[in-house]
């Protein structure tokens, strides 16, 4: 029954497109499931049905006057849809199109019950897999018909049905804590989470088989063809694998969460009195908080309501935390990889860290063709010590074999010329231009530096 | 790498002292930095730098780098020493926000401990349908109890979508990247039980003190 419950909620959530209400389907559903397991009972009564609606229909309504009317609104929405029916004797049975649709998808989520059930799949789906990869037609049937048509939904459905899993497990974790004494929440959570964890392990087992499917397509014989519609299915067909291994170890993530949780428990015994004055403390803030009204008031339609401000009572400061950024930053070299900081624009964390990384990068490369200039410059100043004259077209071709980077020749170039020009050296330049082979773009004019004069 | 400035001398581990511009700007933002997503690197940085970081913002700024274990993992803050003032200044949440702040956290802590994704809507519905909650909620932003329908739903959602993006920016929440709709809880949201922990232990006290 727990699990039909299950199937019941996937369903409610799945295919609202069909049945317009997702409430609509719940009642419907309901009847099915209580149809299976007492075979005998085929119709219901009105009142029968109209608690049922009441189950699942949670309105809020200030009188029993009005409930009464909503759940009748309900009861002749359904009849006049034609998902239930009056018989002779004027009691409600699903009507045919009803159960036809609930055996549909009754059959569409059975297997959820059943994690293993991939395996078996796959091995058939790897014989089939085996037998197209001799040619990109059979290939590409094998991937509409096998793959798309069969493994895919069963691993979408398993994934699914673990989620869902989790997402119950967390529910009915929620309730236990406010209801059960510690040492029975610590069993009953033990219990579940076991549970749970034995059945994402036969679904982990059954993923890692999905690895044999990339493995035999990286290893076919297609792949010699360069074939662009084999490409861009294999391609499609790995992303797909991806996405569904990336779906399962965030479901391990979520175990995990809820694993921490429960190991808290046993720390957590004795903190229940807080949690209890916690609850005061918020009711006693709501009670005393007061709303403040908003003078000539110019909102818009959808925020009539919306009150400029409310203030809390005395005994509740206001959160409060740091925020201040200095005009001044006091290590400048640790920021100088931080473009953002040197605007000192406040932004929130979410903004793009790739940008920032790839400023970084920029920087830092910056900074080390500095640092290479500036020993070129000194070799430079070393070598016209000995000599008269120096032909820097020689020396910048050296530059550039050296480093292998025209950027940074190019930028030492300007940087050691203008240097030497401050330092009086006489920088003489013809209009001829000297070409590495090796750099056949890129030529420099012939320049000579000389010592400066002494007059 | 050593620095040198005036009385402060700041020494950090080689292998990441790239991190200390974003971490140093971050933690005077306001951010709470735990070992998350995009914050780890800062996170790592934090805990590889600790004692130098302690003694540079105590000694600069008069501030304390804070470390908080909770039970949902490890964070980092910055705060001001008590009864000292620091030379870092710190702002407010307004007055809701810091409603909304206690609110989701006592929802967590009482009703949804095991839950640590939640989403809008979800609150939304406790809002409206919670007993003990939805009249003062609905007096506070609403004038007084309302039916459901759009402008309060808009309303109400507002208050709720407005609130979690200045949680985050506090590194409190973090709003789902593909789904803005869901967002989830981070270990720093244990800091709400860190700044109401005197108020909340003696709530007895104040209620009898009130009366």
């Amino acid at each position: 029954m727990q699990n039909l419950e299950k199937i019941l909620e996937i369903f409610s959530e799945k295919f609202t497109h069909i049945v317009p209400n997702r409430t609509d389907a719940r009642v419907i559903f309901s009847l099915f499931i209580d149809g299976k397991q007492n075979q005998d009972k085929t119709s219901y009564s009105e009142i029968e049905i109209k608690e049922l609606i009441k189950k699942y229909y949670k309105e809020a309504t200030d009188t029993d006057r009005e409930q009464r009317k909503k759940v009748e609104e309900h009861l002749q929405n359904l009849l006049r849809q034609q998902f239930i029916d009056r018989n002779k004797d004027k009691r409600i049975v699903l009507t045919d199109y009803s159960l036809q649709l609930c055996n549909l998808f009754f059959e569409k989520v059975k297997p959820m019950l059943n994690p293993s059930k991939i395996e078996k799949i796959l091995e058939s789906v790897k014989t089939t897999l085996g037998n197209s990869c001799d040619n990109v037609e059979d290939f590409t049937i094998w991937y509409d018909t096998q793959f798309l048509k069969v493994l895919k939904p069963e691993i979408a459905t398993q994934t699914i049905a673990m989620e869902f899993q989790i997402a119950e497990l967390r529910k009915d974790l929620n309730e236990k804590f406010k209801t059960l004494q510690y040492e029975e929440l610590v069993d009953h959570c033990l219990q579940q989470m076991e549970l749970l964890i034995e059945g994402r392990k036969k679904l982990t087992k059954s993923f890692n088989g999905l690895d044999a499917i990339t493995e035999i397509l990286a290893e076919t014989s297609l792949n010699n063809l360069s074939d662009i519609d084999f490409i861009q299915i294999k391609n499609s067909l790995n992303e797909t694998l991806d996405h569904y291994k990336y779906k399962l170890e965030v479901t391990g993530e979520n175990i995990s969460k809820i694993k921490q949780v429960v190991r808290s428990l046993y720390d957590i015994i004795g903190k229940k009195a807080f949690d209890r004055k916690l609850e005061v403390f918020f009711y006693q803030l709501l009670e005393q908080s007061e709303t403040e009204k908003i003078q000539n008031r110019a909102d818009k339609e959808d925020n009539l309501f919306y009150s400029s401000e409310i203030s809390l009572p005395e005994n509740v400061q206001n959160i409060s935390f740091i925020k201040h950024n200095p005009d001044s930053f006091l290590f400048p070299e640790f920021y100088e990889n931080f473009n953002i900081s040197k605007n000192q624009k406040i932004e929130s964390v979410g903004r793009n860290l790739k940008n920032m990384e790839t400023a970084a990068q920029k920087s830092r490369k910056r900074q080390e063709q500095a640092r290479k200039i500036e020993g070129w410059l000194i070799n430079l100043r070393e070598q016209i010590k000995l000599k008269d004259e120096i032909d820097f077209s020689s020396f910048y071709n050296e530059m550039l074999n050296s480093e292998d980077d025209i950027e940074l020749a190019i930028k030492g170039t300007e940087h050691i010329l203008k240097k030497l020009r401050q330092e009086k050296y006489r920088v003489e330049t013809s209009r001829e231009f000297s070409i590495d082979p090796k750099y056949p773009n890129n030529a420099i004019w012939q320049i000579k530096i000389k010592k400066p004069s002494l007059n | 790498m050593a620095n040198q400035d005036k009385e402060t001398f700041l020494e950090l581990k080689e292998h990441n002292v790239d991190r200390f511009a974003d971490t140093d700007f971050q933690l005077r933002s306001g951010m709470h930095i735990q070992d998350y997503k995009q914050q780890s690197r800062n996170f790592h940085f934090l805990e590889d730098n600790f004692q130098e970081l302690y003694s540079f913002y105590e000694k600069l700024y008069q501030a304390k780098l804070c470390v908080y274990q909770s039970i949902n993992g490890k964070f980092y803050y910055l705060d001001y020493f008590e009864e000292q003032k620091s030379k870092l200044q710190k702002e407010s949440l307004k007055p809701k926000q810091t409603l909304f702040a206690i609110f989701l956290y006592t929802l967590h802590r009482i009703e949804k401990r095991f839950s640590t994704t939640l989403s809008k809507q979800e609150l939304v519905e406790v809002l409206n349908n919670h007993s003990k909650i939805k009249p003062h909620i609905h007096r506070l932003f609403l004038g007084e109890e309302q039916e459901d329908t759009m402008p309060t739903q808009a309303t109400l959602l507002k208050w709720v979508s407005d609130s979690l993006k200045e949680l985050q920016k506090l590194g409190w929440i973090h709003l789902l990247e593909d789904d803005s709709e869901q967002f989830e809880l981070l270990p720093a949201f244990e800091r709400v039980a860190l700044i109401y922990q005197d108020a909340i232990n003696n709530v007895e006290e104040i209620r009898t003190t009130n009366a």
